[in-house]
């Protein structure tokens, strides 16, 4: 049965896939066969083999675009305003960006630009207090805590090595991340701990992938994330 | 015996070897904690959107440099400007830096044509016949894009997967097949239709069929 001009079916569909995306070659020669039996299908492929081509130039000019720049670790023009900016757009709308937080009356909002001033202030002080070094405007909490020690050597899995890090100033408790060496995802954190170390229970190291990124956050009283370290990654070695 | 090694201190970025739709999948719950207002989310969204001066400097290092770098700092806050008005939209179909990619894309061109206004409403310079234009002949291959990516956002999550995987990822459809636990020839209907809705929608955005 010829199929229908309009829409072929989906045998017919997939070879056309495969024919437009170049999996298939006209020349092939069940290609050939199909395509005398089926004549109409040429102008198909005519038709539909600028917009294949347009969608690979398309994609590919991403690829190069994002290939080359993406995963440039080096600082780029702007760089610095991303923070900034974002910092700014969620200053705006602090409860969701389409700015869909019910409206609040006079007194709430003065108190909330109050509370918003105090913890300006606040931030001012921690990143310009003697001793820190100053990152700038951000409050974002890149910063590494201090000399955090995950090395540790161990002779059972039970006893796996403790993630050991050094105080913080003013940090109440810690919090330790965990992420997939190999994809960056997170795996597992940490209840909060008041003390300089952590030791995953054995049934969550059995989980874990033999190469894990760690990351360490030291939190104030009420639990807000003061600062954090960068991750490090470290591998098991059986 | 287990022995825990340093081997390098970094703040990279999620790999690509993570399967597509993990990565999705945390992105959307990355972008749905940036809207509750979570501030270690919020952080890790301003890492992730450093991409975007990194699209743009591509974009432009590729189109001769035809935006400055003054442009270029007005550009990158337009686009985050615009990645957070519509962040409430982000469904997770692709990566973030994907989504990402195709404001990029689409605001790069609006500053090039932009800037062609205003480089035709200034006199010529005595010594040069022709007033310059930024969006030029050579840069043709962005108009192309802003229409490719304007007719993607029509199609279907499913399609749009297929094609990218085809097309930007260069796999096969036993590849993406693979990936997305259907049929290689459910991967390749989908591809078709994909197309077939892709053509119709430039036709519609640019008047002639490609």
């Amino acid at each position: 049965m010829t199929p229908d001009p309009g829409t072929p079916d989906p045998q017919a569909q997939a070879l056309l896939a495969a024919i437009l995306s170049g999996e298939r070659s006209l020349e092939d020669a069940d290609v050939r066969k199909w395509l005398e039996l089926h004549p109409e299908m040429r102008a198909r492929i005519q038709q539909m083999q600028r917009t294949a081509e347009l969608l690979q130039r398309t994609l590919a000019e991403e690829r190069a675009v994002r290939e080359g720049w993406e995963r440039r670790s080096e600082p780029v023009l702007g760089d610095e305003l991303v923070a900034q900016t974002i910092q700014r757009l969620a200053k705006k709308a602090p409860s969701t960006p389409t700015g869909t937080a019910p409206s609040v009356g006079r007194r709430t909002w003065i108190w909330g630009a109050m509370a918003a001033a105090a913890v300006a202030l606040f931030a001012t002080w921690w990143t310009m207090r003697p001793g820190e070094e100053n990152h700038g405007s951000s409050t974002l909490l890149t910063d590494p805590i201090v000399m955090v020690r995950p090395l540790a050597s161990v002779s059972q899995r039970a006893e796996y090595a403790p993630f050991e890090w050094k105080a913080a100033a003013n940090a109440a408790k810690y919090e330790v991340t965990l992420f997939d060496g190999a994809t960056g995802f997170e795996l597992l954190r940490s209840p909060s701990v008041r003390g300089l170390s952590w030791t995953p229970t054995p049934a969550q190291i059995e989980k874990l992938p033999l190469e894990i990124e760690w990351q360490v956050t030291a939190l104030g009283a009420t639990g807000e994330a003061l600062k954090r370290s960068r991750r490090e990654k470290v591998r098991a070695q059986r | 015996m287990i022995r825990w090694e340093v081997r390098e201190t970094t703040t990279a970025l999620p790999d690509a070897k993570a399967t597509h739709l993990d990565r999705h999948l945390a992105d959307l719950e990355m972008a749905q904690r940036v809207l509750a207002g979570d501030p270690r989310a919020l952080e890790e969204f301003v890492v992730r959107m450093r991409c975007v001066p990194r699209f743009l400097a591509g974009q432009n290092s590729r189109a001769s440099s035809a935006l400055d770098e003054h442009d270029l700092r007005d550009l990158v806050q337009d686009v985050l400007a615009l990645v957070w008005r519509k962040l409430p939209t982000f469904q997770g179909h692709a990566n973030l830096e994907t989504w990402v990619y195709h404001f990029c894309a689409r605001e790069f061109l609006s500053a090039l044509r932009r800037k062609r206004q205003r480089a035709q409403l200034r006199p010529v310079p005595e010594d040069q016949s022709e007033p310059v234009d930024p969006v030029s002949s050579s840069n043709a291959p962005f108009l192309d894009a802003d229409r490719v990516y304007a007719s993607l956002e029509t199609l279907s999550p499913e399609a749009v997967a297929v094609i990218r995987m085809k097309h930007f990822d260069g796999l096969t459809f036993e590849e993406i097949a693979q990936r997305l636990d259907i049929s290689s020839n459910t991967a390749k209907t989908r591809y078709y239709r994909g197309l077939e809705r892709l053509r119709d929608g430039l036709v519609e955005l640019g008047g002639d069929a490609p």
